[in-house]
């Protein structure tokens, strides 16, 4: 038993390293200040911000690029739901749920206290996620380390599947998505047997599609295109002064908050599914268990309470297949999760053998970029108005510039600019048809991984293949699978 | 589920106006179009993983097909033809047609991001032939001054508007071009 928690022993250390170094909490209030503007400017968000970052993170030390991705993760997360409060435009799609009572409580003169939970709510999501995380991360990791070929495959399908089917409300369309992505995936040099695929004669792309670049066109300049499609519209009325968060609120919602942080949490662990369905599965059983349904949508604390507690928790949740499978949770590991391949580690079932202590670390990260997103949220909320007031045309051409830098420092070719551009027409295409990218970048991500697993499995069992479609975890994950099948094939009729 | 070869008056209601039974039929065909373009792209991706080259290495029997480096994405692209037959054939049904909405295509957003989307491909693509700097300041002072003087209200102050352009695009063309370069180590195209 203690054995298993041995990754808990480099806690003390990673502690005491990164709480007594100066430029990391420099790069954290960089990361954390950049996630607060993020979060609350709406046509922004954690991926975009995390994506552009990512042609600069590989360029610093390790500690240092991940204290600023956790940063921007952690603030921008936690901070969508103040625009959501105050203007009722979220400033990420994962605050969306805190709309509904965010803005209600504003209109009723209570702003701060609005605010005031939002960022209470968020905080707490966070630190009881990665404690919760600590505890179960043993088994989480034993499991995986069980998993073959096979139930890796599956588990990459599962993932398709489950986030194309609950990420529009056409699930045809979600899956159509992740299965572009998995083509994509697949452009270049295969890694079982060194085939050239659909690199057309082009040497560019034997080196295969820049992961980088394309979650650059895809989140950043699809993005900008987007919001620029449209004219400002959102009317902005005055702040709302110092937040505030009753504590006779919070213990009167202690079971809200631990049955948002678990729905939360087991949200997050789907992969590829995101924050942005936690809020709302979170609000919905907020709703469902409340004595006070009535208040819902007219300024409930327990709604804000519930969507941001979740939409928090499940961006922790979301790490746990990303570390212990190298599978991602939602679109914003996924973006974390490249930054850790390029930063030289390998998630996955021995990533705790190979960079003992990184769990600690990125721990140690969150809590100390939780406790100060409060208290940059705290002193920046009542100014919040100024940075709403940006005109979308400035703040989305700088955006673009920023993508081009980055897509170029990702690869130094110009090569890699254009496919930055291609997927930036690929994700805008796709936002205007209502295709969710999420998939797509799931599929982008793990369309090499669910190749190489499943070639090799059938490799390893060329002389039985029954045995491999017998293999317990295998049968169980296949039956899922028909069953999400035949469930998106209904929703679809519906 | 019942299938519907045009759009008769039995699914669209009769007291719609003329005009926005129009707008529905044409979202219609769009969705349908979307189907036709999801399926000519599954017949592409099966073209193409049909001609990839054989493995170096082989293997006997059903194991050869399986392990082929074409296999996957074979299977991709039949399930990506059969969804395209799918989102053809469910834009005709009574759901699809409630779903479609009556709203027209906005003409001025239309115009605005082929214009952004221009502005930034010749960005792209003059990349590394011109200075970067330059490059960086003419795309923020081109693309910022027709995003604000396509809006209302400028003529009246457009010197003062466009000098603050010159000078908002100066200081990003600084940041984009020098200080993040800078700070980064990052060599500027």
């Amino acid at each position: 038993m203690f054995g298993m928690y041995s990754e808990l022993l480099y806690l003390p250390q990673e502690i005491l390293t990164l709480i007594s170094s100066p430029p990391l909490w420099g790069m954290l209030i960089i990361g954390v200040v950049m996630g607060y503007v993020i979060g609350v400017l709406p046509g922004l968000g954690p991926t975009m911000g995390m994506a552009l970052m990512l042609g600069i993170v590989f360029r610093v030390p390790v500690d240092l690029g991940l204290a600023l991705l956790i940063g921007i993760l952690v603030s921008s997360m936690g901070t969508g739901g103040i625009t959501a409060s105050m203007i009722n435009i979220p400033g990420t799609a994962a605050a969306a749920a805190t709309c509904m009572d965010g803005y209600a409580m504003t209109k009723k003169g209570m702003g701060r206290e609005a605010v005031g939970l939002v960022i209470f709510a968020s905080a707490i999501g966070t630190v009881l996620g990665i404690i919760l995380i600590l505890l179960i991360q043993p088994f989480i990791f034993s499991i995986a380390l069980k998993f073959g070929d096979w139930e890796v495959f599956l588990f990459c399908l599962f993932g398709i599947m489950i986030c194309g089917s609950l990420s529009s409300d056409q699930p045809i369309k979600g899956w159509i998505a992740g299965i572009l992505g998995l083509f994509f995936a697949m452009v270049g040099i295969d890694e079982v047997q060194s085939v050239p695929r659909f690199t057309f004669g082009s040497q560019s792309l034997l080196q295969g599609i820049d992961v980088v670049a394309a979650l650059l066109g895809l989140f950043g300049v699809s993005e900008v295109f987007f919001v620029l499609k449209d004219k400002q519209s959102y009317a902005i009325s005055a702040g709302s002064g110092w937040p505030t968060a009753p504590f006779k609120t919070i213990k009167k919602n202690i079971s809200n908050i631990i049955r948002s942080l678990l729905a939360g949490m087991w949200v997050g662990f789907i992969p590829g599914v995101g924050e942005s369905t936690a809020c709302w599965f979170s609000y919905d059983l907020a709703k469902r268990y409340s004595k006070e349904k009535g208040m819902f949508g007219k300024g409930s604390a327990e709604g804000i309470l519930a969507a941001e507690v979740a939409d928090n928790s499940s961006s922790v949740g979301a790490l746990i297949p990303a570390l212990s499978l190298g599978i991602p949770g939602s679109a914003t590991t996924a973006i974390f999760l490249a930054a850790m391949f390029l930063m030289g580690f390998r998630p996955g079932p021995t990533l705790l053998l190979d960079s003992p202590g990184i769990l600690c670390k990125i721990s140690v990260l969150f809590l100390m970029a939780t406790f100060m997103t409060v208290a940059v949220s705290y002193l920046l909320s009542p100014f919040t108005i100024k940075f709403l007031s940006i005109p979308n045309e400035y703040l989305m051409p700088l955006i673009a510039g920023f993508c081009v830098l980055g897509a170029w420092g990702s690869g130094f070719l110009v090569f890699t600019v254009v496919i930055m551009l291609i997927f930036g027409i690929i994700g805008f295409v796709m936002k205007l048809r209502n295709y969710p990218v999420a998939p797509m970048v799931l599929g982008l991500l793990i369309g090499n991984i669910m190749d190489v697993h499943f070639r090799r499995a059938f490799i390893q069992y060329s002389t039985e293949p029954l045995g491999l479609l017998m293999r317990p975890f295998g049968v169980v994950v296949i039956v899922i699978l028909i069953v999400l099948f035949i469930l998106g094939l209904k929703t679809e009729r519906r | 589920m019942k299938y519907c070869p045009s759009v008769p008056d039995g699914i669209l209601p009769h007291n719609r106006s003329v005009e926005q039974r129009r707008i529905k039929i044409m979202k219609i065909n769009a969705d349908m179009l979307e189907g036709i373009v999801v399926t000519i792209i599954g017949f592409i991706i099966l073209t193409t993983s049909i001609l990839l080259p054989e493995n170096p290495i082989r293997f006997e029997g059903w194991l050869g097909v399986v392990v082929q480096a074409g296999f996957i994405p074979t299977i991709l692209s039949l399930i990506i033809i059969i969804f395209g037959f799918k989102l053809i054939l469910s834009n005709r049904t009574p759901a699809a047609v409630k779903r479609a909405t009556t709203e027209k295509a906005d003409r001025g957003a239309a115009i605005r991001i082929a214009a952004v989307l221009g502005l930034t491909t010749i960005y792209v693509v003059l990349l590394g032939i011109i200075n970067f700097s330059l490059l960086s300041l003419f795309y923020f002072i081109i693309i910022i001054s027709y995003l604000k003087f396509s809006e209302k209200g400028w003529k009246s102050n457009w010197v003062s508007v466009f000098l603050k352009i010159v000078l908002i695009s100066i200081t990003f063309a600084l940041i984009v071009a020098y200080l993040l370069p800078y700070m980064l180590r990052l060599q500027v195209p």
